[in-house]
């Protein structure tokens, strides 16, 4: 089987007119992350195959991101595709340990974790706490403006120097994983 | 339960989940009082180094004077949010 280049990659940006440079700069940054991302899903995993999936996933969230953003250059683009990356080989890494149940009933019960500890599980998938530990400084600082001095978006955008739409999309993720754990719906749309 | 446009209710539920799990009666990594009212104040001003990065996620006394702060802003000043 041919081995995938990491140029290849790149098919899952959407291009709009306004981000063209975007392209360019992720194309870069996947090559010079390419080789540590193969080398994580070899050690994290066990499974350097696993690396472009895991890459292409990385890929998308780094272009959202970059869409809402000013330029930047490879090397800063690079460190955000990388923060991505090992949080989609963390997701991998969880979700394969979750499956990885064999043996006999008695084994299994032996094996299967309390109540507790699932519960645990399922609340450590959202962990609050390290909610913003894989986000990019300007919009945890937005986020933790929100958090902290309740700044309304509109002010934080302001404060940030970007569009409303810009910061809140750009928070989107957290924002959703914080609604999730709380079973709270998002605005609905307006009429 | 429906969310405003600013999120209101996720960062009030998150808020009461600090309080709720990360007591931190020593106030181990706390920034200074006097650095979360700048924050409350004027935001911008105060950098993730001042506020220890994301420490007031994981503390409940901060979220406690966060929230003190808040309302003192609010009572005292009440048009401190102005437009630009």
């Amino acid at each position: 089987m041919l081995s995938t280049s990491p140029s290849d990659l790149i098919w899952v940006i959407g291009f709009s007119p306004h981000s063209r440079w975007i392209a360019p700069v992720v194309r870069a940054a996947i090559r010079g992350a390419w080789p540590e991302a193969q080398e994580i899903a070899n050690t994290q995993l066990g499974d350097e195959a696993l690396a472009p999936e895991l890459m292409e996933v990385a890929i998308q969230q780094t272009a959202e991101y970059l869409a809402c953003s000013s330029p930047i250059g490879v090397e800063q683009t690079q460190e955000i595709l990388s923060r991505y990356y090992r949080n989609a080989v963390r997701r991998k890494k969880r979700a394969t340990q979750r499956l990885l149940f064999r043996g006999s009933t008695r084994e299994i019960e032996f094996l299967l974790p309390s109540a507790r500890s699932f519960e645990s599980a399922v609340e450590a998938d959202i962990d609050l706490g390290k909610i913003l530990d894989e986000t990019p400084p300007d919009l945890r600082h937005a986020m933790l403006m929100r958090l902290g001095a309740r700044s309304s978006w509109k002010d934080v955008a302001s404060a940030t120097g970007k569009s409303m739409d810009a910061i809140r999309m750009g928070c989107r993720r957290e924002v959703e994983r914080i609604r999730k754990r709380f079973g709270v719906q998002g605005p609905g749309p307006k009429v | 339960m429906e969310d405003d446009e600013n999120d209101t209710l996720a960062f009030e539920r998150w808020e009461a989940y600090v309080i709720e799990h990360y007591p931190n009666p020593e106030r181990t990594g706390c920034p200074s009082r006097e650095t979360l009212k700048r924050f409350v104040d004027s935001p911008a001003q105060v950098g993730l180094e001042d506020l220890n990065d994301t420490h007031i996620t994981r503390c409940r006394e901060c979220v406690m004077d966060l929230r003190e702060l808040r309302r003192l802003r609010d009572t005292s000043t009440p048009n401190v949010i102005t437009e630009p």
